[in-house]
């Protein structure tokens, strides 16, 4: 019987693929784990802050390398800084919705995970996946609504004790992206009626 | 479908059975099966050559035409 070898682009989107996918389900879980430990009380989100960093001169003067003149400033620093700063109200506001994006993503990476697989095993146009296809698409809309609602709500909270702070957000391309893909699965659709005229002529 | 392939009645006249067929005209059996129980959506003449040869017939003998009231 004929093998058909599937091409290396293929496997190697297959690969990244599978690799992405185990990340992000890891990555999941840990937001879990996280968003458990915050809503039960265990770890509050201002538990790690950073402290300013400190710059104190202590002495100026002037160097003349070269028939130059160089001022000098001799400067102590002090670094406390750390990468997390977040009040507990807004971790609590916002671990959630981190979470939510992480599952729909993983769940997106699942589903094309499965696309893949079976264009890798040489079922390309079944009707498996046209509908792997369109609902990659309808999670996209899904995608983008929490996305979007998630910006406004960030913007309410910010906007309430910052003042200041507005998030401006680009998630106009999500729905492009689903759309190009629903229009995918509907080529996918033209292409299986094709593969099924062609298995049946003999 | 109008077109009715009479494969099976050639098959009898000529007293072979299906997988000889398969064999004489290399045409997989999985095939010549969509062929006999008209599931096939089209014939390619060299398909339609090659059958007629072994079984020696004419395509006519192979293919008949009934209208949609007449299968009714």
């Amino acid at each position: 019987m004929e093998t058909k070898k599937t091409l290396l682009s293929i496997r190697i989107i297959y690969w990244v693929t599978g690799i992405s996918l185990w990340i992000a389900i890891m990555l999941s879980l840990l937001l879990i784990v996280s968003n458990t430990l915050l809503f039960s009380g265990i770890v509050k989100g201002n538990d790690i802050y950073s402290k300013n960093i400190h710059i104190k001169v202590s002495n100026t003067g002037h160097v003349h390398p070269d028939n130059l003149n160089l001022k000098l400033r001799w400067v102590n620093t002090t670094n406390y800084s750390n990468l997390i700063n977040f009040n507990n109200f807004f971790a609590k506001k916002a671990a959630p919705f981190l979470l939510i994006y992480f599952l729909i993503f993983t769940y997106l990476l699942w589903i094309f995970n499965k696309f893949i697989h079976n264009v890798k095993e040489g079922n390309t146009f079944t009707v498996q996946n046209i509908f792997l296809l369109k609902r990659i698409s309808y999670v996209l809309v899904g995608y983008w609504c929490v996305v979007f609602v998630s910006v406004q709500f960030a913007n309410y909270y910010f906007t309430n004790h910052l003042e200041t702070y507005k998030i401006f957000l680009s998630t106009e391309h999500l729905l492009w992206d689903a759309l190009f893909i629903w229009i995918i699965a509907h080529i996918f659709i033209s292409g299986l009626k094709l593969q099924q005229e062609k298995d049946l002529t003999i | 479908m109008a077109i009715i392939i009479n494969l099976d009645v050639m098959l009898a006249k000529r007293k072979m059975s299906l997988t000889e067929l398969s064999e004489k005209v290399e045409i997989t059996l999985s095939n010549l099966s969509i062929l006999k129980t008209g599931k096939a959506k089209a014939i390619r003449f060299s398909t339609l050559n090659i059958l007629c040869k072994v079984l020696e017939c004419q395509p006519s003998d192979l293919l008949e035409f009934q209208s949609d009231d007449s299968l009714n």
